[in-house]
């Protein structure tokens, strides 16, 4: 007997008896394939019966997209993410600021699915998250994890006032790691740097559309196409990426405004699929002047 | 649901993808053994409810499962791992248990090892010495020791080179043993490895 026997015996002799546990986590895991199965089946309904209306109304169908498609605009508009981001730039500049602009905390709900942990097993957390956020770095965030409420200087404020609304000098700040702090981002993150501080911050017109010409000019950046983001909203989306890593950014065409932004880590080509990091869809943002308060939604 | 012949845990998940319902086979092949593991780790209660979170978690992220292995559990295994790393305390409050219950070993160990009558009351406090170990060598020790995966299983696992596991392995037992050592030059208690060298590497 050695030290590993003695370890194995710790416990061993605990047996397992009841069965409720057992068909509690059976009815869950049940009630999990009920629902992927269920709406797999509307799904299909949905296809089959998309099918039949687009037979017998192809022509009117026809020139609804024709009269959608000339006032929206879509992905198939834009040959390069660098126009895109040329015409988002337009519209994020044309935006006023914000008239509750006074308050003193910023504001964002999102919805987030985070992956956690190491190795095969790592886990997808999902769940809603209201971040409050003030000047001296004090604010409450509430999430499925808790709701805590922070003192100055707890939580990281970025201040965007002090940013330049000029696109090339930003966009060396933002190279130089003075935005965010610790080292210089690759280009990939970059692009996932831009998204966080167009969603997470609450830059002024100019500076929004100077971040988005930021983005249009970093290496490697593509023109994805037309999407839908979790929340079921139609955007157009721009992605970089290098051997391991993949980071997605949708956007509104009307108001420039983020929908969503995700990172996926390459698989091995072997075997070992994409796997998703984060994906973290933009739902809500605002200023308001305590942290009970949400913004009024139009 | 009636188990398909010849499948593996591999086909079974990636046939679930079309078919959600043939992810049952997996639970009923790895549940107990996964529930068991987590009592052991941190509980019958909270063991319960991680059981229960690591299949509805494996079946939400199944997507992401690498179909080239063919065998399940070090992925399981990985999931109750990640899960665990939130119930640190319940884990504390486990070994804590074992460590107060060297009555109720003597009567399963002293039959199966009857020349070594001191097992019994040195257990408990490998409860000890275990609870003392960096969590992420104890995940290791116990994915190997407790739930029987071998090193390269481990590294799918966690996510580390099989090399990484190795260390990590080797460091705790070290541990373990230097914990235990003292103890029974004190107490006095005749188990093999103590009276007759250092220990297995």
């Amino acid at each position: 007997m050695n030290d590993l026997d003695l370890v194995r015996l710790l416990g061993a002799e605990v047996p397992i008896t009841d069965d409720l546990a057992r068909l509690q986590a059976r009815s869950r895991l049940r009630t999990l394939i009920d629902r992927e199965t269920r709406v797999g089946t509307a799904r299909s309904t949905e296809r089959r019966r998309r099918r039949r209306a687009s037979t017998l109304f192809t022509a009117a169908a026809a020139l609804m997209l024709v009269a959608v498609f000339a006032v929206l605009p879509r992905g198939a508009d834009y040959a390069t993410a660098d126009e895109l981001f040329s015409d988002l730039s337009s519209v994020a500049e044309r935006g006023s600021a914000d008239p509750e602009s006074t308050g003193e905390f910023f504001y964002t709900k999102s919805e987030r699915a985070t992956e956690q942990g190491e190795g095969a097993g790592s886990i997808l957390v999902e769940g809603v998250r209201e971040i409050w956020i003030a000047r001296d770095g004090s604010g409450r965030i509430r999430d499925q994890s808790g709701d805590e409420v922070f003192q100055p200087g707890e939580l990281p404020f970025i201040d965007t006032d002090n940013l330049p609304a000029d696109a090339d000098a930003l966009l060396r700040m933002l190279r130089g790691g003075e935005v965010f702090g610790g080292a210089p981002p690759s280009d990939v993150d970059l692009l996932a740097d831009i998204g966080s501080l167009l969603a997470e911050t609450h830059p002024r017109p100019e500076l929004r559309a100077s971040l988005l010409d930021a983005a249009g000019r970093i290496p490697g950046v593509e023109l994805v196409g037309d999407r839908t983001d979790a929340a079921g909203r139609a955007g157009i989306a721009v992605a970089s990426a290098d051997p391991t890593r993949r980071i997605e950014l949708i956007f509104d065409p009307e108001s420039a405004a983020l929908l969503e932004r995700s990172a996926v880590r390459a698989g091995d080509g072997e075997g070992q699929p994409d796997r998703l990091e984060y994906r973290i869809t933009y739902e809500e943002s605002g200023v308001v002047e305590t942290v009970d308060e949400r913004p009024v939604v139009p | 649901m009636p188990e398909p012949a010849g499948s593996t845990d591999a086909d079974l998940i990636g046939a679930s993808l079309e078919e959600p319902r043939l992810f049952e086979t997996v639970f009923e092949r790895h549940y107990d053994a996964i529930r068991r593991y987590l009592h052991r780790r941190v509980g019958r209660e909270t063991g319960d409810d991680l059981a229960a979170e690591t299949f509805a978690q494996a079946f939400t992220t199944r997507r992401r499962y690498d179909v080239s292995r063919h065998d399940a559990r070090p992925w399981l295994y990985g999931i109750a791992s990640n899960l665990l790393r939130h119930e640190l305390r319940s884990e504390r409050a486990q070994f804590a248990a074992y460590a107060r219950q060297a009555g109720t070993l003597e009567a399963i160990v002293e039959p199966r090892f009857e020349e070594h009558a001191d097992i019994a009351r040195i257990v408990p406090h490998v409860a000890n010495a275990l609870r003392g170990l960096q969590p992420r060598d104890r995940d290791v020790l116990l994915l190997i020791g407790w739930a029987d995966l071998t090193y390269a299983e481990v590294a799918v696992a966690l996510g580390i080179p099989e090399g990484t596991v190795g260390s990590r392995f080797n460091r705790a037992r070290r541990q373990v043993r230097e914990a235990l050592e003292p103890l029974a030059a004190i107490q006095g208690w005749r188990v093999s490895w103590m009276e007759t060298s250092e220990g297995e590497s």
